[in-house]
């Protein structure tokens, strides 16, 4: 029995490896506020939706299905709640039931593991009747086809059924083995027969055939004796306790797999309430096709630095039809490494199925987002920087595949300009002809008017705007790159005022 | 039976028990340690300490490894192998367990093993194309061997008997503390109809798989021995035909075969030693050894101890080569720190003694003198003296060397006079130098005198190299002349693949 809240036909994988460079586009884009807001204060959904949002899906299909699940639950955010509680209390029978402490023996093992499935059962149908009571009101194919399969696997026949079996379980007229010699001439392949009805005296039953019998008596008194019998019933029990601790933790398992898969639209739930609190908007975006390169958003939103800031900001619109590389140049500090973040996190949110951080929302798909952030924070070991650089580039190279993102942030500034320029322009090339988008924000002069003075169809310019009077606004218009623009407001800022404008910065 | 050696030319032969002088020098002790590992049974080591001294020798042993090499005979050798290892356990159980029957039961396994081992090998061998003098010999003996009545009938009797007890099956009931034993019982099984009913639960996901346990212990306990004796009054016959097979065939293991046994791991120890290697695209090859030419070659060759440490480590492993034409004998090595001299040295070393065992040598192709001794002088970290005592030393064991060696050896010397300043070193180690050629030996010097390598004609320079595109990044390739070092931004990228056309070719649909 499978729970496929996340994808229409099989479980999402909790185990899978996250690979090194999603845990660095995680970080570059500060992706841990997000998840922080989405837990509130249980742990678990954190882990959820940073599973969910790093793993990401590429096909459309996926995502809308999440869409369409989470649209449900946000509309009837106490039944899910309720679900998820469920998947919380049947999850702790079994810290109730000590099956963490199971000992070799078969006959420990089957008296915890008895009273455990009795319970577990009693969820199972305690998670039934509850959908079925809500099922009318979902309008995704998830929800319904959830209801649907659980009145299938968990019929009342069947639960009966299982019942019994477990009663029979209790052996009250005694045990009846069958085995063969082994090496060494030990009794080994030992199976369980089922024991004869209550009033029927089991000897003349079993061995109704032949009569021929031996009996061995182990005396009161002899404990090693009656050690030796105990090993023996573990035997032949060994089989059937086995198959009962294995139901038991994969009943567990499922247990586990709704809380988690649920987990991920609580937390989705909680984010979009925190962001209501600060009057931020959601959209839940439109898709298109992979090989498509459509970007046209409106009022997009650093999510994550609104939520560290807990209030509105900055919001840009932005349309990158046709647009296979953005350049993005201007002022330090000007807003657009929180421009760059906010498309990164926009793309893994609406990968993820989830809403974006934006007003509108259209745009394409990516078969997988990188970024490469310069890290300022290491200029100190000048000498290895640039290596450091290009090795973690090499790393998102060789995780690249046609239809991917990138996103550069002060690229290759560790070497002098006209070198990192060259760098920069060789690498951007070569991932623009194989298919990827590149959005790249830089101080590299010679590197950003290359793509400027090729008036290619598919280059956008962009600028951090700055007004006439120097100040910043923080948004991201379009603009040619300012080659003398970087470092002079900070060296203002530090050393005072320049004295005279700066003829080439109006 | 009897079988003549497939290791040795003149048997017997008196093996060496301790390992030579040069091995730790040379990491060898590291190499022989990874190659016996987990076979301590066999007693190999020595195998590995003795070298031989003639082209007739080591052409024998190569020849014997090349059929070893074919794949069905390695399967059918390793099968061999892991029989006469059954055979092995099967009679320590009978030694070791309390009750008659039981022992007389792994005595029967043991035997049941090793007619099976034993027949199974004289089959697989008919077939094989075998072309090693040793191995035709053997396969000669064992076909007598398997042929005559006494092997015949102990194997027949022990599958009669084995059939029997297998047959036997029966009934216990358990109640309170009486347990009956009978012969019929119902054949419903309960544990696996409630392992149907509970299938739609069943998922991939759960890591925890409890395995069935048969009881572990080899021993039986009283209860199980009292319930053994129900079932033989059951089925008295095969109890009894047991008793009396295991007083007639107390010898039955031929100690010719046991031989044979350990003989035959010296090969296959070292095969799973290449195989390591091979497959992580590392090669090995049969030399070619001559007592006569002292021109010598190698190709894309290794420090196996090396090697060994860095594959498993996931790294990369540098091959080298090297080369002495005509009167060429003395390799010279210089260059950086940390670039690959002393492993050169080593590699060098090993290379010639592993030729010396009837070995192949890690690389593509090899062409090796077959010197009548190795001697190594490298620096001994665990000698604390200091300055002139030190060096006094050095000098010392330099001596001994250059007094035992002949025209014959392979001397291999690392950073001699370390100890000395460099006026003294230059002199001392010009000296030492010139006496081995004047010796006519083959020799690697590795030093950072850089005058050295073209002090004569027998001498060659070889140097550590460096990247040319990386900031003086080591390569550890040592080759002919002189290295070169000089870095760019581009080249550095080009390094991580990272230009224009790598990049292209990386990401080709």
């Amino acid at each position: 029995m499978n729970v496929c809240l996340l994808y229409s036909d099989r479980e999402f994988d909790w185990e899978q490896k996250i690979s090194a460079d999603r845990h660095q586009v995680a970080q570059d884009l500060n992706l841990d506020v997000l998840f922080a807001a989405a837990s509130g204060d249980d742990a678990v959904l954190a882990t959820a939706v940073e599973k969910v949002m790093l793993v990401g899906s590429g096909d459309p299909a996926e995502i809308q299905f999440r869409q369409e699940v989470l649209k449900d639950f946000m509309a009837q955010a106490p039944v899910l709640s309720e679900l998820y509680a469920m998947a919380i209390e049947a999850l702790e029978q079994r810290r109730r039931a000590h099956l963490g402490i199971f000992t070799r023996h078969a006959e420990s093992m089957m008296h915890e593991a008895i009273p455990l499935l009795r319970m577990l059962f009693e969820y199972l149908e305690k998670v039934r009747d509850w959908v079925r009571a809500h099922v009318e009101d979902f309008r995704s194919p998830g929800l319904q086809m959830f209801g649907q399969r659980l009145e299938q696997e968990l019929d009342d026949s069947y639960l009966n059924q299982v019942r019994d079996h477990l009663e029979a379980l209790a052996f009250r007229q005694g045990m009846v083995f069958s085995a063969q010699l082994g090496p060494g001439l030990k009794g080994q392949h030992y199976v369980l027969h089922q024991s004869p009805p209550a009033g029927h005296h089991w000897n003349l039953n079993f061995f109704r055939k032949s009569p021929e019998t031996y009996t061995v008596v182990i005396a009161d008194r002899d404990e090693s004796g009656h050690t030796a019998l105990g090993e023996l019933k573990d035997l032949g029990l060994a089989r059937v306790a086995r198959g009962l601790v294995q139901a038991a933790e994969h009943i567990l398992a499922f247990f586990k797999q709704l809380r988690m898969e649920l987990g991920f639209y609580l937390g989705c739930l909680k984010l979009s309430q925190r962001l209501q609190e600060i009057q931020e908007p959601v959209t839940f975006p439109t898709l298109a096709p992979a090989n498509e390169r459509v970007r046209e958003a409106s009022g997009l939103y650093d999510v994550c630095l609104a939520l560290q800031l807990n209030r509105r900001v900055v919001e840009n619109d932005w349309n990158a039809e046709g647009k296979s590389l953005t350049i993005v140049t201007g002022a330090n500090q000007g807003g657009k490494s929180t421009f760059l973040r906010s498309i990164g996190i926009a793309q893994l949110m609406m990968q993820s199925g989830m809403f974006v951080a934006a007003t509108t929302y259209h745009g394409n798909i990516c078969s997988e987002v990188f970024t490469h952030f310069g890290r300022r924070e290491d200029q100190t070991m000048e000498s290895g920087k640039l290596d450091e650089e290009l090795r973690r580039c090499a790393s998102i190279v060789d995780g690249l595949q046609k239809n991917g993102l990138v996103l550069f942030n002060e690229s290759f500034a560790s070497t002098n300009e006209r070198e990192g320029s060259e760098v920069a322009r060789q690498i951007t090339q070569a991932l623009i002809e194989s298919h990827i988008q590149v959005v790249f924000v830089t101080h590299l002069v010679t590197f950003a008017n290359q793509w400027q003075d090729s008036a290619a169809p598919w280059v956008q310019c962009l600028r951090a705007e700055r007004r006439d009077d120097g100040v910043r606004t923080f948004k991201i218009v379009e603009g040619a790159p300012l080659s003398t623009s970087f470092g002079r407001d900070v060296y203002r800022k530090i050393f005072g005022e320049l004295g005279e404008e700066d003829p080439e910065a109006s | 039976m009897s079988v003549s050696s497939i290791l040795w030319l003149q048997s017997p032969i008196t093996v060496e028990t301790d390992p030579p002088e040069i091995f730790s020098d040379l990491n060898l002790d590291a190499i022989v340690e990874e190659i016996v590992v987990g076979r301590d049974e066999y007693t190999l080591r020595p195998f590995f300490y003795t070298s031989l001294t003639t082209p007739e020798e080591v052409g024998n042993r190569q020849d014997v490894m090349r059929d070893l090499h074919q794949p069905a005979i390695a399967a059918m050798m390793h099968l061999f192998a892991e029989g006469m290892q059954t055979v092995r356990q099967y009679q320590a159980h009978a030694e070791k367990v309390y009750y008659q029957r039981q022992k007389q039961a792994w005595f029967l396994d043991a035997v049941a093993s090793y007619v099976e081992t034993v027949g199974a090998l004289d089959e697989a061998l008919t077939l094989e194309n075998i072309k090693s003098e040793g191995l035709i010999r053997f396969r000669e003996s064992l076909r007598t061997y398997v042929g005559s009545a006494g092997f015949e009938g102990m194997r027949d009797e022990t599958a009669a008997i084995k059939a029997d007890l297998v047959r036997i099956r029966y009934g216990l009931t358990i109640d309170g503390s009486v347990i009956s034993v009978g012969k019929e019982f119902d054949p419903e099984d309960f544990s696996q109809d409630f392992e149907v009913l509970l299938t739609r639960f069943q998922r991939t996901d759960v890591q925890r798989q409890l395995r069935v346990q048969d009881s572990e212990a080899l021993e039986m306990n009283h209860i199980e021995a009292k319930i053994l004796e129900q079932v033989v009054k059951l089925y008295p016959e095969p109890f009894e035909r047991l008793e009396t097979f295991c007083q007639q065939h107390v010898s039955f293991f031929d100690p010719a075969l046991r031989e044979f046994d350990r003989e035959l791991q010296f090969y296959l120890t070292y095969q799973d030693y290449m195989a390591f290697f091979e497959h992580h695209g590392l090669r090995f090859c049969y030399p070619r050894v001559s007592a006569l030419d002292k021109t010598e070659l190698s190709r894309d060759s290794y420090d196996a101890a090396l090697a060994h440490k860095v594959v498993s480590a996931h790294g990369t492993v540098v091959v080298n080569d090297f080369e002495l034409r005509g009167d060429e004998r003395i390799l010279v090595v210089t260059g950086p720190n940390q670039g690959g001299k002393t492993t050169f040295a080593r590699w060098f070393g090993q290379l010639h003694f592993l030729a010396k065992l009837g070995l192949p040598v890690p690389g593509g192709a090899a062409q090796l003198f077959l010197c009548d001794k190795i001697f190594t002088h490298f620096e001994r970290e665990e000698d604390m003296s200091e300055g002139s005592g030190k060096l006094q030393d050095a000098l010392l064991r330099m001596h001994a060397i250059l007094s035992d060696a002949s025209a014959d050896s392979v001397i291999i010397m690392n950073e001699i006079f370390g100890s000395t300043t460099l006026q003294d070193a230059v002199f001392l180690t010009t000296k030492v130098l010139d006496q081995v050629t004047q010796l006519d030996a083959i020799a690697v010097l590795v030093t950072f005198i850089d005058e050295l390598g073209s002090r004569n004609q027998k001498t060659v320079s070889l140097v550590a190299s460096v990247n040319p595109n990386q900031y003086a990044q080591r390569t550890y390739k040592i080759v002919r002349g002189p290295a070169q070092g000089i870095a760019y931004a581009l080249s550095l990228a080009e390094s991580y693949g990272l230009t224009y056309s790598r990049i292209k070719e990386r990401l080709q649909p």
